[in-house]
């Protein structure tokens, strides 16, 4: 039996070149995750793309994932006391002591993750405002599913370490979080609310 | 070689291989029937179609894991590796090291039976075993990490004496130059014992720390993944050699390409597959932005091998049915023998690649992660793989394999010639209500997507269509298993007498000549645009959340 190699000018659509050029066609997608933005599109806008989450807002990396457990709980327990409200539900002051609104800094806002529940469990938010989440796995690790109308964000958190987030919720509602990574048989009773006012 | 090599192969083989081989399969069977019945019950509890505790639920989704993902196919792929290895690649057409090779199904035996025992007691885990889950009595998970670890030595004897039994031919000067097939099977032996090693590298650790005898653990999630990136691409690399083998058994036409350029394809595996595993961890805080985008850009390169493996295989088919009279763009496929449930279970397993494949696509770009990550969209795309396209492959091979070393003949191979499209069909319901869950956010790995009602509106409803597609999956493989139990324990027929009569044809009989290949590419283009589309929902979804976000690695505006 005879390969293509013995042929005298295959059809084009047969020549190995062809094919390794088909086998690659899927590197083409690089050009529409370009288009969103997902992906740097020269050395320049590379360097750029992958340093802004890190220098911007600070990545998990930073300092602040390597808070020990302990004094995470600490300042969990000084955050959820200082901003309870009757309701049992938190909301994070938006001004200091004296007043002044926290403009040039994101609000703090502490989430302890642990098996089966969400401490505060509910938190009461501004509409446009940046919030600097820090949330920390106090047991195993969990997962946090912020459920909008359409589509849900996700973060995953591992045990013992501080996921640092700043966020911004554009729009007033009520949105559920589900814990998405499993934690045990409860993890099902895992879930908690952001009331975005 | 003509398309009575692996026929005339496994006939060949002595009765003490024969008898391994029987072993292995037998076992590989009940692994896959064990995990059939848990991932049926796992998706009729989710869709609400019977009642589980919480605690018992988990325990069978677990045990759906370890069955399919670890067991099944680690024995069918130990069995079939052996299986080429004596068949394709020893002049002499037997095992070398045999003893080593039952030592290592002993092994294997072993670390089933303790995995699936400690996953009834108490244990906290699911089939990836994480050890921040156990808490309290460490000794039952001890034992179930042994399984793990004794599983592993045994792969790394089956890798072993698949090597041997390739290269002991060889210095003995008994054959000559490595066919394709030859050269791909000592790939997959190899990648079995990189895939052993990982293993002892992941459970290890966690055994001796459960057993008392070492530190806990603290980075279990990139070993763990370093293994499952191994276990993902490793079976798809077997289903392609097997679609190769299988082809020229069922058409008698093998590459137009060369066996030069084959072995070339099948050597990319392990230079495109290994540095790809980061896009499992897109979601994990301990990855750098920097790392994910180039994890992302890496992940761009896993599908070539896989292409071209099947764009050989497809363009060859086409040359030769075009040589033989085949015309239209699809109707030369008419030539192929669709009436052998071998050759309709691979080309159902071609078409699941694609959709499988095409899904996959969308979880590879690190920015979506945190969108899809840990939901359904995870299982309802990669079912397509694992079942509809793996599983699928590994059972025709089983058609023409079990047939050879019982000499059974195929138990009611007309009505077999009917499940891959149940399956299919099933596959194609599941997935398109998984993948819609997905995109809006239902978690995978939740029994009551209700929430005690407090779930978004459809939720519940997708999760009972997602049920009524496992009713189909279930259902398909259930008649497979019965089929093929049936075929393994039927006492074995007359010694000598060949039972296999599935309906093959000989398009390989006449030179290709100067024909076109058209259908590989274009379905290449196909698959390329349903990324594409499957993408740009992703996208669109994403931006579509009225939330910015950045920082722990990720950013979204």
């Amino acid at each position: 039996m005879r390969d293509n190699s013995e042929i005298k000018r295959p059809h084009p659509t047969t020549r190995r070149g062809f094919i390794v050029l088909c086998g690659f066609a899927v590197v083409s997608l690089y050009g529409l995750w370009a288009s969103y933005g997902a992906v740097p599109t020269s050395l320049g806008t590379a360097k750029r793309a992958m340093q802004t989450p890190a220098t911007g807002m600070g990545s998990a990396q930073d300092m602040d994932s390597h808070i020990p457990v302990e004094e995470f709980r600490r300042r969990a327990r000084a955050f959820v006391d200082a901003n309870s409200l009757p309701d049992g539900s938190v909301k994070p002051a938006i001004a200091d002591r004296s007043g002044a609104a926290y403009i040039s800094e994101p609000v703090e806002v502490y989430v302890m993750a642990r098996q089966y529940s969400y401490w505060p469990a509910v938190l009461r938010l501004g509409a446009n405002i940046p919030y600097r989440f820090r949330i920390m796995a106090m047991d195993t690790d969990h997962g946090a599913s912020i459920k909008f109308k359409g589509a849900a964000y996700m973060i995953r958190v591992r045990a013992g370490h501080a996921v640092e987030k700043v966020l911004v919720f554009k729009e007033p509602g009520e949105y559920p979080i589900y814990c998405t990574v499993y934690c045990g048989v409860g993890h099902d009773l895992m879930k908690g609310r952001i009331i975005v006012e | 070689m003509t398309n009575e090599a692996l026929l005339n192969g496994l006939q060949r083989l002595p009765s003490g291989d024969k008898r391994l081989l029987k072993a292995f399969v037998v076992v590989a069977v009940l692994g896959l029937a064990l995990g059939l019945v848990c991932g049926a019950l796992t998706g009729f509890r989710r869709a609400g179609f019977v009642s589980l505790a919480p605690g018992l639920g988990y325990k069978i989704l677990s045990l759906h894991g370890v069955s399919i993902f670890f067991y099944w196919l680690y024995f069918i792929q130990a069995g079939l590796v052996l299986m080429l290895a004596s068949v394709y690649a020893n002049g002499t057409g037997r095992l070398v090291g045999r003893p080593l090779a039952w030592l290592a199904l002993a092994l294997m035996i072993a670390g089933f039976a303790l995995s699936e025992m400690t996953l009834t007691m108490d244990v906290p885990l699911l089939y990836d075993g994480h050890p921040k889950l156990v808490t309290g009595n460490t000794m039952i998970p001890g034992l179930f990490y042994l399984g793990y670890v004794v599983m592993s030595v045994g792969l790394f004897l089956v890798g072993t004496v698949g090597i041997l039994t390739t290269l002991m031919p060889k210095f003995e000067g008994s054959v000559g130059p490595w066919s394709a097939v030859t050269f791909a099977t000592v790939a997959w032996a190899g990648l079995l014992i990189v895939s052993a090693m990982a293993g002892f590298n992941v459970f290890l650790p966690p055994m001796l720390w459960a057993f008392g005898l070492g530190p806990p653990i603290s980075d279990y999630a990139m070993k763990w993944h370093v293994l499952f990136h191994n276990m993902h691409y490793l079976p798809l690399m077997a289903t392609v050699i097997i679609w190769y083998v299988l082809v020229e058994t069922m058409t008698g036409v093998r590459s137009i390409f060369g066996s030069q350029f084959s072995k070339k394809v099948f050597a990319s595996y392990l230079i495109l597959v290994p540095p790809t595993f980061l896009y499992h961890m897109f979601l994990d805080p301990s990855l750098s932005e920097t790392v994910r985008v180039i994890g992302s850009l890496l992940s761009l390169l896993i599908a070539v091998p896989t292409v071209l493996v099947y764009l050989i295989i497809v363009s060859s088919l086409e040359c030769y049915a075009r040589a033989q009279g085949g015309k239209g763009l699809f109707a030369w496929m008419r030539l192929l023998p669709w009436s052998n449930p071998a050759m309709t279970a691979i080309g159902l397993a071609a078409i699941n690649l694609a959709i499988g494949g095409a899904l996959s696509f969308v979880l590879i770009q690190e920015r979506l992660a945190p969108l899809l990550s840990d939901t359904f969209f995870v299982p309802g795309y990669f079912h397509f793989l694992t079942l509809g396209t793996v599983t699928l492959t590994f059972i025709a091979a089983l058609l023409y394999v079990v047939p050879g070393i019982t000499t059974n003949p195929v138990w009611r191979p007309q009505l077999l010639n009917k499940l891959p499209y149940v399956i299919t069909f099933g596959l194609l319901v599941f997935g398109a209500a998984g993948v819609t869950a997905g995109y809006i956010g239902v978690p995978r790995r939740v029994f009551d997507v209700g929430y005690g009602g407090e779930a978004p509106i459809g939720w519940e409803p997708l999760m009972v269509v997602v049920g009524i597609g496992a009713i189909f999956m279930s259902a398909g493989l259930g008649v497979y298993v019965y089929a093929l139990a049936r075929m393994l324990l039927r006492p074995a027929g007359k010694a000598g007498q060949q039972a296999v009569a599935l309906p093959v044809v000989s398009l390989g009989a006449k030179p290709v000549g100067r024909h076109p290949a058209w259908v590989g590419p274009l379905s290449v283009l196909v698959v390329l645009g349903a990324m594409a589309v499957f993408t740009v929902l992703g996208f669109e979804l994403m931006q579509s959340v009225p939330l910015s976000a950045t920082g722990g690695g990720h950013a979204h505006h």
